[in-house]
């Protein structure tokens, strides 16, 4: 994953020596997910184990990002890389010992927007953006158990790429040498197939077979700065 | 530079924040209270302070309540382990017979699952053990014992009873019947018979029967009282009838409610009858034969089969103690017989003891013995001396006067005092004469004048057959087809026998006057010695020996014919005469007449049908 991330920061700091006038941007998000294949598929988990009452503990919630991207003023778009994260987690334990799968989930998105403007004055600016955009996402299905003095732990992991579209609304309000920025809008990504990371040829599968996919499709909010450059 | 510094920055806090991952909350917990089991084991027939007899087959039951599972069973008996398993239900085993007797221990360990619904009661490594512990007893005691109340002989059958029985502790109950103190059956009484207390022997038909209850458990027994019935056995006798018949007699059976009959064969022959239990007598139309012992056998029959016999031996006559001596004669004059017994091997120059026998007239038990010398060879022959009421007793060599009330010998007579190339002779003295037979070789006989030694006569024997006797008086002799007188120290021929018939056995009849003789071939002639007159026993052939009974004048002539021996008893006076078939195999046994009793050496006596 971070062979992405130094790719991206190359361009973009290759972007930065092209020397447009742009301005770099950074927020912090918070994300709303549906995830629902991969809820069900927790939620197998906890059926196919009847005999020991484990329960959900977590399942995919909304949870915090970060977006960082580069707005070129001349073509009214930027280009962003973005990272969000949440997870699953089924487990049951008693005196005795421990079950528990854990499902930690990464996306890492890079996208590229185009922004019409909306409101324009000298202070603040309103833009709404189309965009289009790329998650890579990474699953890992972790088991650990514990029985008395005796522990087991299992790793597996999974990765897809999945397409999205989306649109946002954001504000600017210059402050200082920066701006600070707001933005409120919405992703609809379409997952793809979760191909298991020691055989390419393996993928996620369901108990009824069908395909496990992400769902990174929801809501998106951010706060951040901007800086001009 | 600072745009640079910043991208820096920038880069660096972007690979830390991307590092970050989603915070999971804290496992989902379930707290699981320790609760008691409420899993049971439970033992058929069996609770705690039984007590055992025997060995004992247990059937155990758990349950577990749908919540523990069972993982083990262990049974323990005193702390040693008999069983293992994993069943919920099974049994095992007490072996008693190798426990000793009392207190035991018997443990129950089961491991079942906690059911608590942890991960490791999910996964089989949670539970717990129980012991339930248990005492059970021993008892290898025997059972009481039975009283027995009474036994009665009634309607020639035996009744036994008993006092009721009120322990249990026993597996089987026998009726031991003794007879004469020996085990002769033993009834399995079953628990009806035990509760009716009472007891029908109609099988027994032994005497002197004795009974008592044996209890057995497995390990011991007990033994009741012991109750007897005396009875004595059966009488049978037998009787001479006549030549051709004797009779046979029996009396009743004291268990006659016991058998029906008896069923007889006659010893000779076919013929059976059915005989009465009862008592009772029978005539056999078989010779009796004195001297031969008749074995009957009386078979008892109960519902047409024969579970017993008795059988008994009998002789026609009477037994008597003294047997094979050399001589028994009677003496008027004491009423006893004498009796001449030599006791001591017959090898040649075994030593033997003379002994002299004084025997009561009836029955001819000893009234007193006494050994009057040893001998060594077997020749030995008792007379009565007529004229002083003495025994003579002839050997080899010598003749002894002997007291016949005390046995002491009065006087001795050596032949080789008279004679010397002594050679296998028999030495007599009779009332002042010596006879010497057998010298040379065997083949002479001297007769001496005992005081003085004058010879008085010396012949050879009989070539052909080499008989000799002599009167007890010394008056009279027989040798070489001729009987002579001895008078005045003279021996004159008085009478010519016949020479193709010589004279094989004489016998002087003395208070007669007279004597007998005979040959095998020949009847037997009684000759008057004074007045030479014969009298021929005409019906009489194969003498074989001959002896005059001088208190009953009577003769016994004792013939063979188509090898059947028999007694013939002539009465000299009366000249009635009875026979009766005799036994007769052996050379060494001889037979009597004297007291009016047949007498057979063989110790057997007939005191009856001659008489």
């Amino acid at each position: 994953m971070r062979h992405y991330f130094l790719g991206l920061f190359i361009a973009l700091s290759s972007f930065y020596g092209f020397g447009q006038a742009g301005s770099i941007y950074l927020e912090a998000n918070y994300n709303t997910f549906s995830h629902s294949s991969l809820k069900n598929f927790q939620e197998e988990f906890v059926n196919d184990i009847p005999e020991i009452p484990v329960q959900v503990n977590d399942n995919f919630p909304g949870n915090l990002g970060f977006t960082l991207g580069y707005k070129v003023n001349s073509i009214n778009g930027s280009f962003f890389f973005g990272y969000t994260t949440t997870g699953g987690k089924i487990s049951y334990s008693d005196f005795s010992g421990v079950v528990r799968i854990i499902q930690p989930l990464k996306g890492y998105t890079i996208g590229g927007d185009y922004q019409i403007p909306l409101l324009k004055d000298k202070k603040s600016n309103l833009n709404l953006a189309f965009r289009g955009l790329i998650t890579l996402s990474d699953f890992e299905v972790k088991t650990y158990e514990r029985l008395l003095d005796n522990f087991a732990e299992n790793s597996l992991g999974f990765r897809s790429i999945d397409y999205g579209v989306g649109v946002n609304l954001i504000y600017e309000y210059p402050i200082w040498f920066f701006s600070l920025r707001a933005s409120l809008g919405a992703d609809m990504v379409l997952g793809g197939k979760l191909i298991f990371d020691d055989d390419n040829e393996l993928y996620l599968e369901d108990n009824s077979g069908d395909k496990v996919k992400t769902g990174w499709t929801g809501f998106r909010s951010g706060i951040g700065v901007s800086i001009p450059l | 530079m600072g745009k640079t510094i910043r991208l820096l920055l920038l880069g660096v806090i972007l690979v830390f924040i991307s590092g970050c991952e989603y915070e999971f909350s804290e496992d989902s917990y379930r707290d699981i209270k320790q609760e008691e089991p409420v899993a049971t084991f439970f033992l058929e027939e069996f609770e705690n302070n039984i007590t055992l007899y025997g060995p004992a087959s247990v059937n155990y039951q758990y349950d577990g309540n749908n919540k523990h599972n069972l993982y083990q069973v262990n049974i323990y008996i005193d702390d040693v382990q008999i069983q293992s398993g994993g069943g919920e239900s099974g049994d095992f085993y007490i072996e008693s017979d190798q426990l000793e007797e009392g207190e035991h221990i018997l443990k129950v360990e089961y491991v079942f699952s906690s059911g608590t619904g942890s991960l490791a009661d999910l996964s089989g490594l949670e539970a717990f053990v129980k012991v339930d512990q248990y005492v059970f007893i021993i008892d290898k005691s025997a059972p009481e014992e039975v009283v027995l109340k009474n036994a009665v002989l009634k309607d020639g059958t035996i009744y036994i009873s008993w006092e009721p029985i009120t322990d249990t502790n026993f597996e089987q109950a026998h009726l031991v019947i003794k007879s004469e103190g020996f085990v002769i059956d033993e009834i399995y009484l079953s628990e009806e018979q035990l509760a009716l207390q009472e007891y029908n022997d109609a099988k027994s038909l032994k005497h002197n029967l004795s009974y008592s209850i044996r209890l057995n458990n497995r390990y011991n027994e007990s033994i009741s009282n012991e109750l007897s019935i005396d009875t004595q056995p059966i009488e049978i006798t037998q009787e001479i009838v006549n030549q051709n018949q004797y009779k046979i007699t029996w009396t009743d059976h004291p268990l006659y409610g016991n058998f029906d009959y008896y069923q007889y064969r006659i010893p000779i022959g076919d013929q059976e009858f059915q005989l009465s239990n009862r008592g009772g007598e029978l005539i056999i139309n078989n010779p009796p034969v004195f001297g031969v012992s008749v074995n009957h056998y009386f078979y008892q029959y109960k519902d047409g089969y024969s579970p017993a016999v008795i059988s008994k031996e009998l002789n026609f006559g009477k037994s008597f103690e003294k047997i094979l001596c050399e001589e028994y004669i009677y003496s008027s004059v004491y009423d006893a017989f004498f009796a001449l017994e030599l006791a001591g091997d017959s090898y040649y120059q075994a030593p033997r003891e003379v002994f002299i026998h004084k025997l009561d007239a009836n029955d001819m038990s000893v009234i007193n013995s006494q050994k009057i010398t040893t001998i060594y060879d077997g020749y030995a022959d008792l007379t009565i001396d007529p004229i002083t009421n003495n025994l003579i007793v002839d050997f080899d060599q010598k003749s002894y006067l002997v007291n016949a009330a005390d046995f002491s010998v009065i006087k001795e007579w050596d032949a080789t005092d008279y004679m010397s190339n002594l050679d296998s002779v028999k030495t007599y003295y009779r009332n002042g004469i010596i006879i010497i037979e057998g010298i040379p070789n065997g083949s002479s006989v001297s007769i001496f004048n005992s005081d003085t030694k004058e010879l008085i006569y010396s012949e050879p024997l009989n070539t052909n057959f080499g008989y000799f006797n002599v009167s007890d008086d010394g008056k009279y002799f027989y040798n070489d087809n001729g009987i002579y007188e001895i008078n005045a120290n003279v021996a004159t021929l008085i009478k010519s026998t016949d020479t193709q018939n010589p004279v094989q056995q004489i016998e002087f009849m003395l208070d007669q006057g007279k004597c007998v003789y005979s040959n095998f071939f020949t009847n037997p002639v009684i000759y008057d010695l004074s007045s030479n007159v014969e009298e021929s026993l005409t019906n009489v052939t194969g003498v074989k020996s001959l002896n005059y009974d001088q208190k009953t004048k009577k003769l016994l002539v004792q013939y063979d014919v188509n090898n059947k021996f028999f007694a013939f008893i002539y009465n000299t006076i009366t000249q009635d005469a009875q026979e009766l078939e005799i036994y007769n195999s052996f050379t060494n046994v001889f037979y009597r007449y004297q007291n009016d009793k047949l007498i057979f050496s063989r110790g057997e006596y007939l005191d009856y049908f001659f008489n």
